[in-house]
């Protein structure tokens, strides 16, 4: 395909994560710090979110399924999960973790699984989504065309 | 070449601010950091709140700024937005996800100079050299009133109501008690601010800290002056101002233990200590004073003394746990008739002081001090008798607190004699002044809490709100003293 091409293709694909929610302005925000002292800035944070979402998602697991729950843990791994994707402005992953924070208080377990399912659903969307958009940025510049931004 | 550093970062700033990043999300300090470097301050991160102290305790010039997350895992943020603004007295930015009022409450009265919500923009963290900027500011202003202050120190909790709550606040209050000194130079009720508007940072009075406070002291006595103690101490980092705010409370809790001793019989004196081994208290509580650790065991002299400053009156001041607690009240009492006492002036606590030094006492206020014993005979005004240990302080010749409340003729300064004397109001007085503590804005559990954990006393119920019900028990009292 040539650059042009993947280009919309490249700004048609982030526009819509943006319009569905699925990434907010923060993602704007670490593009736009990404520079040349730093180029692969996005890439590496993204990574860590990752990496660090997935860790917690497993300890959500193993912490729900307790016959004793302790909501606290569970509480404060999801307030992390919050933090964690509001960084890279993973807009849908943040809001379950708002009402997921709400059945902690309550400490109703049902619900709390069922937003651990839902969250977790969430996390691997957007990291598809994610993929999805390197993958393509790469494509750009493996055909010798530079990356286009959203603003 | 420390020389040229600084005036070259001058020059640049706020390009070149040193910033410290806390945070347990590896995401974010990433992110932080880069938006710090895109703003040409020197980042260092670090995601452990232990590790940043260590950073910081390491070199205490190493940082111009320190900016935190509010929840981690290994300390609670708060915990060390304090530990830093005790030891290292750095502007403290939190941030947190979480943007409730009440957080951001909690951020300011621990002394936040800001709170952060996250997502953090870029242009939120350009600007928070000026945090850094305005506590120089104030530094110098310190600096260039330094006199005046010392002065004002001395007439102000000599002469003053020492109302508890105007005390603390004005002990609290320096950055805004300075401001105000220097604006008009006006040395009246200004002091008294909202206890709220604290942020100053707040000097940790460590056991040690206190034993070269009290060692200080007993070399030159009180009326030499903040000054000369501050600098025989040689504690970097703390100030001419708190040490003349802790002599302050030194001097009132050498006071109150002065009344205390006018209590129970030589007898019972030996109970009274065994009362005090079985009880942690802690003047500390009642904000007033420096804490006196009645430990259960009889530690080193100066293994429990101090704590940092508190506004909360110890709900330990419960009447059934024996004598101690009876002189605490008592003692609370007497803390609390500044209006009808008349001042403590300076000289007493010095007469006080150097008789216990020369009843070579090196530490003032043993833990034990309860003790009166030693306490007798610090307050015992001219006479040294060491052997008189376990009777009461004899007064000799008049003071202008004892006058009032201690029949002079009771050499066994008969404790219910004097307690007696005490009108009924006056104890209701001492409760008003109790409340006063519970309404003080300031809110002291933290800083309990920070004490707790660094184990300087035993109390773990300390960071309860103080209640009536809970204290002073004049009736139980009564049984006590009167049994």
């Amino acid at each position: 395909m040539e650059i042009g091409k993947l280009q919309r293709r490249y700004l048609d694909f982030t526009s819509t994560l943006f319009h569905e929610g699925f990434l907010d302005n923060q993602f704007t925000q670490l593009q736009q710090l990404q520079d040349e002292s730093s180029p692969e800035f996005v890439l590496e944070v993204v990574t860590l979110f990752f990496e660090d979402s997935e860790k917690l998602l497993d300890e959500l697991s193993r912490t729900l399924d307790q016959q004793a729950v302790d909501f606290k843990k569970v509480d404060a791994h999801v307030h992390q999960l919050k933090g964690s994707s509001a960084s890279i402005g993973a807009q849908r992953v943040k809001n379950v973790c708002v009402a997921f924070r709400n059945f902690c208080e309550e400490m109703n377990q049902e619900g709390c699984l069922r937003c651990l399912r839902q969250v977790r659903n969430e996390y691997f969307l957007v990291k598809n989504k994610l993929e999805t958009l390197f993958a393509l940025e790469q494509q750009i510049v493996a055909a010798g065309g530079s990356v286009p931004m959203m603003w | 070449m420390e020389n040229s550093l600084h005036s070259s970062r001058a020059e640049a700033f706020p390009a070149g601010l040193r910033v410290l990043i806390v945070d347990d999300d590896p995401t974010w300090l990433k992110i932080l950091e880069k938006m710090l470097r895109k703003c040409s301050y020197e980042v260092t991160t670090c995601s452990l709140a232990r590790e940043a102290l260590d950073m910081l305790r390491g070199r205490r010039d190493r940082f111009d700024i320190v900016i935190s997350d509010v929840n981690m895992p290994d300390m609670d943020g708060f915990k060390l937005l304090e530990h830093v603004g005790l030891e290292m007295d750095l502007p403290v930015i939190m941030m947190s996800i979480d943007g409730e009022t009440s957080r951001v409450m909690k951020g300011v009265q621990h002394g936040a100079c800001d709170y952060l919500l996250k997502p953090v923009r870029m242009k939120e963290l350009r600007n928070i050299w000026q945090h850094v900027y305005r506590k120089k500011m104030h530094e110098l202003k310190d600096i260039e009133i330094h006199g005046i202050h010392e002065d004002f120190n001395i007439l102000c909790y000599g002469s003053e109501d020492p109302d508890d709550r105007q005390f603390v606040a004005r002990t609290e209050m320096s950055p805004a008690r300075k401001r105000k000194d220097l604006d008009g130079k006006e040395l009246t009720e200004l002091e008294f601010n909202d206890p709220s508007t604290v942020k100053k940072a707040r000097v940790v009075w460590s056991v040690d800290l206190h034993q070269k406070f009290v060692n200080a002291v007993n070399q030159i006595g009180f009326e030499i002056g903040p000054k000369k103690i501050l600098d025989l101490m040689n504690v970097p980092g703390l100030t001419r101002e708190n040490v003349a705010s802790h002599l302050q409370k030194y001097r009132l809790y050498l006071s109150r233990l002065q009344k205390q001793n006018e209590g129970p019989n030589g007898e019972s004196r030996g109970n009274y200590e065994l009362n005090c081994s079985n009880q942690t208290e802690n003047f500390q509580t009642q904000g007033i004073v420096p804490s006196v650790h009645v430990g259960e065991t009889k530690k080193a002299p100066s293994s429990d003394v101090l704590l940092s400053f508190d506004d909360k009156m110890s709900p330990k001041h419960k009447p059934s746990l024996g004598g101690t607690n009876v002189d605490r009240e008592f003692d609370t009492s007497f803390c609390q008739y500044p209006s009808t006492l008349p001042p403590f002036a300076p000289e007493d606590a010095k007469d006080l002081f150097l008789t216990d030094y020369r009843n070579g006492h090196s530490t003032a206020i043993p833990p034990t001090t309860c003790k009166i014993d030693s306490v007798s005979l610090q307050v015992k005004r001219g006479t040294a008798n060491a052997q008189d240990i376990g009777a009461i302080c004899k007064l000799e010749g008049p003071t202008s607190l004892q006058d009032r409340y201690i029949d002079d003729k009771h050499s066994q300064g008969c404790f219910p004699l004097t307690y007696d004397s005490l009108p009924e109001d006056l104890h209701l007085c001492s409760v008003q002044k109790i409340g006063c503590f519970e309404s003080l804005g300031f809110d002291g559990t933290e800083i309990l809490r920070y004490a707790e954990e660094s184990n300087w006393y035993d109390c773990p119920e300390l960071n309860g709100e103080y209640s009536y019900d809970q204290v002073v028990d004049y009736s139980l009292l009564d049984e006590y003293l009167f049994a």
